[in-house]
């Protein structure tokens, strides 16, 4: 004989399909070890059902006010908080356009000091600032006119050790690493902050 | 795609106006769903205070999540998802004791040998049952206590009804085992 202790369970908790719950029961009644197997079942649960409920509970209403009490106010957020709340959001969009304009200012600085270097655009500078050759000599271009007329010498010095060590190229990929570390951490932050949201709301 | 579920027409209602952030219709929600959360922490933990505490953090967590709820299940079980998780990270943390002198009797009336008997055996089951690995522990209770079908199982604790059925199985097969002697005298 074919027992159906594999489909016992699914007949107990009436989950089986009409069909084959009656041919479960056409075996029970043919079948005294699947019987006492169902038989079994039953008994477990009455038995399980002799833990009693929590007892001595707080009333309904006295419940639902704690609850009620204990809710954070989140849905009443001020606007300042909101303004917090989307600019954390457009944190990394922001981030990537000063870095997108950090680039781009450099890349148009470094290309106007070369054609500057080569002498091109030489006349409109000198027509401009006639009397601020030194930097231009220095070959720092109209940056170093700039600081030649606000703080003489010295500051050419400065701008032309700063280029010697190629200050001017290490800013950018400074800034490009930063900006891709506080994105890397804004990542991480974002991941914990919705990973905890939902280990709370039970999706994990 | 999942099918929406049909909700009660006025507990859907309550729903939707809670997510926009009405605190009385969320206070009807918790006024409907105590019991249920309350027993399935308590049954999972087995301490009666700690579950009404546990319960009142459950709808708390559920209230800041309720953006997230999608009626393609019943609200219920959605609820029940957010209790058993709550209830076995609590006893990961090894915080919920059940001291079974302090179990409540449901009925008295058997005398005294029948109340210590009674007591005996709550006991024994309610320690079979926290002896389960949590996993089948909580697809047991929302089984046997809660009534849930398989597949509301399956949702509520987002595992294949396969899983459930293994689980219930074996847990029942565990608690064969561990109150054998109480079920020849059943």
């Amino acid at each position: 004989m074919n027992h159906v202790t594999a489909r016992l369970q699914a007949y107990y908790d009436d989950e089986l399909d009409s069909r084959t719950a009656e041919a479960v029961e056409a075996h029970l009644a043919e079948c005294e070890t699947c019987l006492a197997e169902c038989e079994a079942l039953e008994v477990l649960s009455a038995l399980l059902f002799e833990v009693p409920v929590a007892a001595h509970l707080m009333p309904e209403d006295q419940f639902a006010a704690q609850v009620a009490l204990r809710l954070p106010r989140e849905e009443a957020t001020s606007l300042p908080e909101r303004t917090l709340k989307w600019g954390w959001r457009l944190a990394p969009v922001m981030l990537v356009a000063t870095w997108a304009f950090v680039q781009a200012a450099a890349i148009l600085t470094t290309g106007i000091a070369a054609l500057l270097r080569l002498g091109v655009g030489s006349e409109v500078t000198g027509a401009l600032m006639p009397e601020q050759t030194a930097a231009r000599d220095a070959g720092l271009g109209l940056a170093g006119s700039l600081l030649d007329a606000l703080g003489g010498d010295a500051a050419v010095e400065i701008l032309r050790q700063m280029s010697a060590v190629r200050c001017i190229t290490l800013i950018p990929v400074l800034f490009t690493g930063l900006t891709a570390l506080a994105i890397c951490s804004w990542v991480a932050m974002w991941w914990a902050v919705e990973r905890q949201a939902l280990v709370e709301s039970g999706q994990q | 795609m999942a099918e929406p579920v049909t909700e009660a027409p006025e507990e859907a209602l309550l729903i939707k106006q809670a997510q926009t952030g009405d605190r009385w219709a969320f206070g009807k929600l918790v006024r409907r769903h105590r019991t249920g959360v309350v027993n399935v922490v308590y049954r999972m933990c087995g301490d009666a205070a700690l579950a009404e505490d546990a319960a009142q953090e459950c709808f708390i967590r559920a209230w800041q999540h309720l953006h997230s709820y999608r009626p393609q299940s019943p609200f219920r079980n959605w609820l029940y998802r957010i209790a058993t998780n709550y209830a076995i990270s609590e006893l990961r943390r090894g915080k919920p004791v059940v001291d079974v002198d302090d179990l409540p009797l449901s009925d008295d009336r058997g005398g005294p040998e029948a109340s210590a008997e009674q007591r005996e055996r709550a006991a024994a089951v309610q320690a079979a049952i926290l002896a389960l690995p949590a996993a089948g522990r909580s697809t047991l209770i929302l089984r046997e206590y809660e009534g849930l079908s398989y597949r509301d199982i399956a949702e509520t604790l987002d595992i294949p009804i396969g899983t459930v059925m293994s689980r219930l199985n074996c847990a029942r097969r565990r608690l064969r085992d561990a109150l054998a002697s109480y079920m020849e005298v059943a």
